[in-house]
C-alpha cells in the first residue's frame, strides 16, 4: 500500500500542476477501481471510501480534477478560436491539446467524476461542479458532440440516483 | 547431472538464438525450451544475453516471435532473470520503446510467485518496473508514440495494484 499511496500522491500533484491530466485521471480511476476489491491491511486506508476520504483531505482531489478539466477545456477553446482545427472534420477524434484525442479526454474525466463522487459518503458532486460541466460542455464548447457526452453522463448520474 | 543439463541447455540456446543460425520458425518453437530452463533456474547471464540480443536482432519476424516468447515465459522467471530483462528494457531509448517492451516489464512485475522469492526481492523488481513505466507514461512527452504511453499507463496501474497486494 505504501508504494501505491506514494504514486497516488504523485498523480494528485500532476493534476494540481496540470501535467498529463488525462493520464493522471485515467491511472487514478484504474487504481481506485481495482486496488480496493479486498481490505488493504493499511491501518487508516482500509477500503475505497477511506482512500477517497484521504484524497479529499490531503489534496481536495475532486476540486483539482475539476480545475484540471477546466484548464483542458480552456486550452481546447484557445486552439479552436485560433482556427487550428476544422470543426466540420470530426474534432472529437482529433488531438486538440494534451496528447490524447478529445473524446477520450472528456469521457475519462466524466467517468472519473461519477465514480469518485459515488465512492464515499463524504464526497458529493456539488451544484458548482455541475455548473462547471454545463458551462464548459454545453454553453462554451464549440464541439457539438461535447453536449451529447454531457447529456449521456447526466442521464447515467440521474439513473444511479433513482 | 546438473552440469550435463546446463551444458545441454547452453547448446540448445546457442542453436536457437545464434545470429547466424536462427530463423523465425525456430524461435517460434523456443518458448517451451526457455520456459523449462527458467523453471529449472538453469539460465546463465550469457544465456540471457544471447536471448536478449536475438530479441533485438534486425529481423522483424524473429524480433516479434522472441519478444512474444519472452512475455510468455515471464511467469517462469526467477529474480535474476527478471532483474536482467528489466535492466535491458531500462537501457532502451524512449523513441525505440515498443509495445512489447512495455508488456514484458508489466508481465515481469505482475507474475512473480511470492513463494519462490522473498518479499524484498519482489519489491525491488516491482519498484524498478514502476519507475520505468512511470517514466514512459508520464515523463516521455512526445519521445514515445501515444500507443506506447497509453500502454505504459495501463501497465503502471496493473503493477501498482500488484505492489499493494504484495505489501499487505
Amino acid at each position: 500500500m505504501a508504494t501505491m499511496l506514494q504514486f497516488i500522491n504523485k498523480l494528485a500533484e500532476c493534476l494540481k500542476t496540470n501535467t498529463m491530466g488525462y493520464l493522471s485521471v485515467k491511472i487514478l480511476s484504474s487504481l481506485l477501481k481495482n486496488a480496493f476489491k479486498r481490505p488493504t491491511g493499511h491501518p487508516e486506508i482500509e477500503c475505497l471510501a477511506d482512500m477517497v476520504d484521504y484524497l479529499e483531505s490531503e489534496h481536495n482531489l475532486l476540486q483539482i480534477a475539476f480545475d484540471n478539466f477546466t484548464n483542458y477545456m480552456g486550452r481546447v477553446a484557445s486552439e479552436l478560436k485560433a482556427g487550428r482545427l476544422n470543426l466540420n472534420d470530426d474534432p472529437q477524434s482529433k488531438v486538440i491539446a494534451d496528447f490524447f484525442i478529445h473524446r477520450d479526454q472528456i469521457a475519462v474525466r466524466l467517468e472519473f467524476f461519477r465514480f469518485y463522487a459515488h465512492s464515499s459518503n463524504k464526497v458529493r458532486l456539488r451544484a458548482s461542479h455541475l455548473n462547471t460541466l454545463w458551462d464548459e460542455l454545453h454553453i462554451e464548447s464549440l464541439i457539438d458532440d461535447d453536449k451529447k457526452l454531457m447529456y449521456t453522463w447526466l442521464r447515467e448520474v440521474c439513473d444511479e440516483m433513482s | 547431472m546438473l552440469v550435463a543439463k546446463v551444458a545441454e541447455g547452453d547448446k540448445v540456446l546457442t542453436e536457437v538464438f545464434s545470429k547466424d543460425r536462427t530463423h523465425a520458425q525456430l524461435v517460434q518453437r523456443s518458448e517451451h525450451v526457455v520456459r523449462v530452463l527458467m523453471e529449472q533456474e538453469l539460465l546463465t547471464v550469457e544465456n540471457r544475453q544471447l536471448i536478449w540480443d536475438a530479441s533485438e536482432m534486425n529481423d522483424a519476424d524473429i524480433k516479434t516471435e522472441l519478444q512474444k516468447a519472452l512475455i510468455g515465459v515471464a511467469s517462469a522467471m526467477n529474480h535474476a532473470d527478471r532483474e536482467f530483462f528489466i535492466g535491458k528494457v531500462e537501457q532502451v531509448q524512449l523513441p525505440d520503446m515498443i509495445d512489447r517492451h512495455i508488456q514484458l516489464v508489466t508481465e515481469i512485475c505482475t507474475t512473480i510467485k511470492q513463494d519462490k522469492e522473498s518479499v524484498e526481492l519482489f519489491e525491488q523488481v516491482i519498484a524498478r518496473g514502476l519507475q520505468l513505466l512511470w517514466r514512459v507514461a508520464m515523463e516521455s512527452g512526445s519521445a514515445c508514440e501515444l500507443r506506447i504511453i497509453d500502454r505504459a499507463a495501463s501497465g503502471f496501474a496493473n503493477v501498482c495494484v500488484c505492489a499493494a497486494i504484495v505489501e499487505e
